[in-house]
């Protein structure tokens, strides 16, 4: 990838504002979106804290940010192909000279950006019951920022092949439960039987969830799983530009 | 070296439409224009010299560069606006002028200026940093419209420009086009617009071009005649029409006594239209 970034003189000032125009005017005009992310995680924030009486408010808190970065961007299969296939702004950049790549990386930092709000409030409460510290914490936000390429990339790939927006927003919604709900986000992996584990590691919220639980509750780290969400973060932009549709 | 052209270049869609029908085009001028009925293959044609869409088989040139193989050099050239394109409603006109600028190339700097004064030239100066879909509907086309002029481009692509805007709008939107220094080939529906605008005007219908020429050229075949409505072999909806000298037409003014039903009216471009080979209905 990086070899094809250089032979494309990849526009950073073109994802910058991209960024700006996807992420932040959605976080300015339309803060409705941001909570909206946010009421699932903190329903089940909510919830878990209830039902275990604050002892997997851990998981609860984890999980949360790893709901809220991944949904964002699964959801992004709607606005990708609401760009496309509607509004036709995809078929703009593309005769403006706009690659791919340069696409998904202005809608992953978009996604980013748009995620701030929810993630700055999980952060906050990942510190208040101290869940981790600084050094940890960074461990967290790279692999959030993992999680965040892959799973765009994932939409990127499902909205591009798609045909019609009607379907859009429903597989949006269909894959975020598949990719966040299923995996080990608000729960101890350990709870999952091996296999399951394994096949649920397609979903790169699963071994960055599986990571962060080893690191920041268990206190052990195993970077196995911290390879899969790199392996992942790499062949998934790679599938998704080589069988996603840019041009008509 | 044409600015486009064109060699029997088809293109059939994988449901078996066949949009272009190994046409062959060739536009010279600073304003050209392709005029054609809805379904007659303008917007394909847009699309696969923009580089959106590769044809079936023929060829398509811009400036010398072929549009499959030379997509990316192309792409530096050329501004194309799509006939459908809409703004996304939460993001502001300058939002989008400036993000498509630097989509082009532009320092974020210099976008945001040339947007800026782009915007307030076609009237956009006091809705530029609002949502876009707070605006009306000829607003929200003057957006794109204004990213067709800070372009720089040096060949601009327009389908269909003005649909939508209310007669004013569609005179500033003239008038912007007129002071584009770029090279533009435009489709449109409308015919006042094409005589307005371009120095070349190419006519096409199911895929191919039946005619083509400046509009003086065009219009040579009807020279000294006038358009009778309420009469003759040709059917357009309900309406008859023929083309009569005007001394014809007097006369037959004369015979049916100024019955009110017969019309005389100049002729246009959209008699050349009509008369170019586009389907219409004989008695």
């Amino acid at each position: 990838m990086v070899s094809r970034l250089k032979r494309i003189n990849f526009n950073w000032k073109f994802v910058l504002v991209y960024i700006w125009f996807y992420g932040y005017s959605f976080i300015k005009r339309g803060p409705i979106y941001v909570l909206s992310y946010l009421a699932l995680p903190l329903s089940l924030l909510f919830f878990i804290y209830l039902i275990t009486k604050g002892s997997l408010i851990y998981f609860a808190v984890l999980g949360g940010m790893i709901s809220i970065v991944t949904n964002n961007a699964l959801t992004a299969v709607g606005d990708i192909s609401f760009f496309k296939l509607e509004l036709k702004i995809q078929e703009l950049l593309v005769s403006a000279g706009v690659y791919p790549i340069e696409y998904l990386f202005g809608i992953s930092l978009g996604n980013l950006l748009f995620s701030l709000p929810g993630l700055l409030l999980f952060i906050f409460l990942g510190f208040f019951y101290k869940i981790f510290g600084i050094s940890l914490f960074l461990w967290t936000l790279l692999n959030l920022f993992l999680v965040m390429i892959s799973s765009t990339s994932i939409a990127y790939l499902v909205a591009s092949r798609l045909n019609h927006v009607r379907s859009s927003w429903g597989i949006g919604a269909l894959l975020s439960v598949i990719l966040t709900m299923l995996p080990p986000l608000y729960y101890p992996y350990k709870l999952l039987p091996t296999a399951a584990l394994y096949s649920l590691l397609f979903s790169p919220a699963t071994p960055a969830s599986v990571f962060l639980q080893g690191i920041l509750i268990n206190g052990k780290a195993n970077f196995f799983y911290l390879i899969i969400v790199i392996i992942e973060t790499m062949a998934y932009p790679i599938i998704a530009l080589k069988l996603g549709r840019w041009e008509s | 070296m044409g600015i486009v052209t064109t060699k029997n270049l088809t293109k059939v869609y994988p449901n078996g439409t066949k949009a272009l029908d190994k046409l062959n085009l060739d536009l010279n001028s600073r304003i050209s224009c392709i005029i054609g009925r809805n379904g007659a293959g303008k917007t394909t044609l847009i699309r696969i010299l923009s580089t959106q869409l590769r044809p079936t088989s023929g060829k398509a040139e811009i400036m010398g560069y072929d549009v499959v193989r030379d997509r990316e050099k192309i792409r530096k050239i050329i501004c194309s606006i799509p006939q459908e394109v809409k703004p996304v409603g939460i993001a502001s006109p300058l939002e989008h002028v400036a993000m498509y600028l630097t989509a082009r190339g532009f320092s974020i700097k210099d976008a945001l200026k040339v947007s800026r004064g782009v915007l307030t030239e076609l009237g956009l100066g006091h809705f530029m940093s609002k949502p876009s879909d707070e605006l009306s509907g000829g607003m929200k086309r003057k957006i794109f419209v204004a990213m067709a002029i800070a372009s720089n481009a040096d060949l601009v692509f327009l389908d269909e420009p003005t649909v939508g805007l209310d007669p004013i709008s569609r005179l500033e939107v003239w008038g912007a086009l007129r002071r584009l220094r770029s090279r533009v080939v435009l489709t449109t529906h409308y015919m006042e617009e094409a005589e307005a605008l371009c120095e070349e005007i190419a006519i096409i219908e199911k895929g191919k071009v039946v005619s083509s020429g400046s509009l003086e050229e065009l219009m040579e075949p009807l020279k000294g005649k006038v358009r009778v409505e309420g009469y003759g072999e040709m059917k357009i909806g309900s309406m008859n029409i023929t083309y009569l000298s005007k001394k014809e037409a007097k006369m037959l003014l004369d015979k049916y006594n100024n019955d009110r039903r017969i019309s005389i009216k100049p002729v246009s471009l959209e008699d050349v239209f009509i008369l170019s080979g586009v389907e219409v209905e004989k008695d």
